[in-house]
């Protein structure tokens, strides 16, 4: 991509940072700096904590399911959990939690100094905080916060069977967010398109950064179609608008399930979305720990691209139940992406085997996540068939399914990805040991909570009900109450996570700019980076592993390199005495 | 030690930010069209078929915007970014990268945002001081990019 001659690491002595302006310090600075490290940073933040919200209200759920006729939290409270449960998990932590990670790293991976629109960033940011915060204060007005559900079908979700101001502020803070989404999608195409450093073609792009290409495209795909359907809802609730209403006027009706169509031409791809960049996050880890490339670098890529153009042609596999969509079509289309996300364990595994794998932390979180994704993975496929799909829909078993996929899938990898940047992130080192433990409770917690619910569902326990009664039989009650247990187990793993990030601020281990050994450019960086991000020359880029070709010479002889599309296509690790290390 | 090192290839053919949008946009054709031959017996399903239209027109247009200009357009980045790099350029010179260090304004436009869009519920005494600083905070946010070098 570029025409210009480089210099090498190490020839040309680093230039001395310009001088900067001073930055301001404490909250100020985390309001004002434009550092796309800032804003990723605080990115992370406010989603980890909408992820303990979240999550407190999780707990509260399985606390009321996990005895029958329980009396502990009433139908109408119920509704407003699960409606913001999912929606907090979903559209303000998950995907939220990736842009963060994205906003610190991808600029950091390509070797830019910062993201191409900077101020846009913020702007993204602060949509961000303050839809989360819209759709939060609903809870403190009269009638509650949002209580249909989020995915808001109508015709429950219009103004005669949901009024109040809570479903109102449900629309605002969700397009609020969309429109934080679409900004930070057109920041990250420009940026990865246009702010490479030399040498960094695409086809050498970190696997990460290629996800969050991928998922950024489909955003702009697919936000907008959920911003419009939320003007319609809103236009519904509020101006008398019949589009999603089944009343007969002058001979024409609105079409209640045009709303399910619109919300899952986002809601699907949505879900890609907020797993892609989990599949990057791991992809990084595993290589990383592996001390190899990913294997089959290339095909990793075109699944990434397969799995994103299916993504946007299997919305209605959710609506096998209304009866009015093609079952051959979705259901094919559907089992179709099982494919290119097998090819991903493929690589996955590939990367493993013959490497010198080390069981951090953060690999501890990276194989969870394969053992946890693939459970949901099949159950997906199984879920894909209408004829299951129509005995299983609306039961527990779609709840275990969707919870292996983002929680075993995403929140794996988030921590995987956590413990793996923490040192760029703040130049120190998470503790391991505590790690591990979070890991063990957390895998532990996790399945047993959400394994028995297939279990439940199969026996025909229907979801979004706050309560089951002694009638419904032994099975429900002891499965419900192990399901509860291990949702306790599993909030308790947050607390040796934030334990860590207390301890490790006070007296954590200070490393250096690469203490995993691991190959991607954002390593090249001091931990953590300055204001614009590098205090020396980039190294000669001709692989997609440009650090490790610089501090291991000659390295490229060896088998892994041979095979993996990893191989560089020049010679690597010139002039690497000179540049590498810390 | 530089020839060592294997020169960089000037790029050629369609560049691969354009395949990519390609190929999701012919993959949308094409499933659109499947679609709407599948969904001909039981009466053709228009928000699909219109969603998938819409994806299949966004991919191609910016698929061939991005064939058009992008070779263009990461050419100037990196020679701006060269003559940055060699002094020759100063930092906050008007053809250099923008990259502004500190601004204000993004918190006033997601203050701004946040207000008029809870204004949609809870009326419009909210939304009216949102949409003011809404404005003002996107003024400055315009101004501040104008007026960059000069403080």
């Amino acid at each position: 991509m570029t025409l210009l001659d480089e210099r090498s690491a190490g020839e040309t002595p680093p230039a001395e940072p310009p001088p900067h302006r001073r930055q301001p310090t404490g909250i100020l600075r985390w309001a004002t700096s434009s550092d796309h490290k800032v804003v990723g940073a605080a990115y992370m933040v406010t989603s980890i904590g909408f992820y303990l919200i979240g999550g407190l209200m999780g707990e509260a759920m399985r606390a009321q399911l996990a005895v029958p006729d329980n009396k502990l939290i009433d139908n109408g409270a119920y509704n407003q959990l699960f409606t913001l449960h999912g929606t907090i998990m979903l559209l303000f932590f998950l995907g939220s939690f990736a842009f963060g990670v994205a906003n610190f790293i991808i600029p950091l991976q390509i070797g830019a100094r910062d993201m191409a629109f900077q101020r846009l960033n913020q702007v993204s940011y602060w949509l961000y905080l303050s839809g989360g915060l819209v759709v939060l204060s609903g809870a403190f007005t009269e009638n509650g916060a949002a209580n249909f559900g989020w995915f808001a079908y109508t015709p429950l979700s219009d103004g005669i069977r949901s009024p109040g101001v809570g479903g109102d502020l449900w629309i605002a803070g969700v397009s609020l967010v969309g429109v934080s989404g679409i900004l930070s999608a057109v920041n990250f195409i420009t940026t990865m398109i246009t702010m490479r450093a030399k040498g960094m073609t695409m086809f050498r792009l970190p696997i990460f950064c290629w996800n969050m290409l991928i998922v950024s495209v489909l955003i702009l795909l697919t936000f907008p179609v959920l911003t419009a359907a939320g003007v319609m809802l809103y236009a519904d609730r509020q101006f008398g608008g019949h589009i999603f209403d089944a009343t007969v006027i002058n001979g024409v009706s609105g079409v209640p399930v045009l709303w399910q169509q619109l919300f899952w031409f986002f809601g699907h791809p949505e879900v890609y979305i907020l797993i892609l960049p989990y599949f990057g996050i791991v992809t990084e880890v595993i290589s990383a720990f592996s001390r190899k490339p990913v294997f089959a670098y290339k095909g990793f890529v075109f699944a990434t691209i397969t799995i994103g153009a299916l993504s946007v042609a299997v919305w209605a596999h959710h609506m096998y139940a209304t009866g009015v969509v093609l079952l051959p079509f979705f259901s094919a289309l559907t089992m179709l992406i099982a494919v290119p996300t097998g090819v991903k364990f493929f690589n996955w595994c590939g990367t493993m085997i013959g490497g010198r794998l080390s069981f951090t932390a953060s690999m501890h979180f990276a194989i969870g996540f394969l053992l946890c994704f693939v459970i949901g993975g099949v159950t997906g496929v199984m879920l894909a068939s209408p004829s299951l799909d129509l005995q299983l829909t609306d039961t527990y078993f779609v709840v275990a399914h969707f919870h292996y996929v983002l929680f075993g899938g995403g929140v794996f990898a988030l921590f995987a990805g956590i413990y793996y940047w923490y040192p760029k992130f703040t130049g120190k080192k998470l503790h391991e040991g505590w790690g591990k433990l979070q890991f063990w409770l957390q895998f532990v917690g996790f399945n047993m909570t959400f394994f028995v619910q297939h279990l439940l569902g199969m026996q025909g326990m229907p979801r979004r009900t706050a309560s089951y009664t002694a009638a419904d039989g032994d099975l429900f009650r002891y499965l419900n109450l192990v399901s509860s247990i291990g949702a306790l187990i599993l909030g308790a793993s947050t607390l040796p996570f934030l334990w860590n990030v207390y301890r490790t601020w006070r007296r954590g281990e200070v490393v250096g700019r690469n203490p995993w050994d691991a190959g991607t450019l954002e390593w090249w960086a001091p931990s953590p980076p300055p204001i614009g991000n590098f205090d020396r020359a980039l190294p000669p880029i001709r692989s997609e592993r440009p650090v490790w070709d610089a501090e291991h010479p000659g390295h490229e002889a060896l088998a892994e390199q041979r095979h993996g599309t990893g191989r560089a296509d020049g010679v690597v690790g010139a002039s690497a005495s000179k540049g590498g290390g810390s | 030690m530089n020839e060592q090192l294997a020169p960089i290839e000037p790029a050629t053919g369609i560049p691969t930010e354009s395949k990519v949008f390609y190929a999701l946009g012919t993959f949308a054709v094409v499933i659109d069209i499947i679609y709407v031959l599948a969904s001909i017996p039981g009466g053709i399903e228009w928000s699909g078929t219109v969603s998938l239209a819409a994806t299949a027109v966004f991919s191609l247009f910016f698929g061939y915007f991005l064939q058009r200009s992008i070779r263009r357009v990461q050419a100037d980045v990196e020679d701006v970014e060269a003559r940055v790099e060699s002094g020759e350029l100063a930092e906050d010179a008007p053809e250099a990268l923008y990259l502004p260090e500190t601004s204000i304004w993004p918190l006033g436009i997601g203050v701004g945002a946040g207000l008029t869009f809870a204004g949609l519920g809870f009326g419009w005494w909210f939304a009216l001081p949102g949409v003011a600083i809404l404005v003002h905070s996107a003024i400055g946010f315009a101004h501040q990019s104008r007026e960059r070098g000069r403080d």
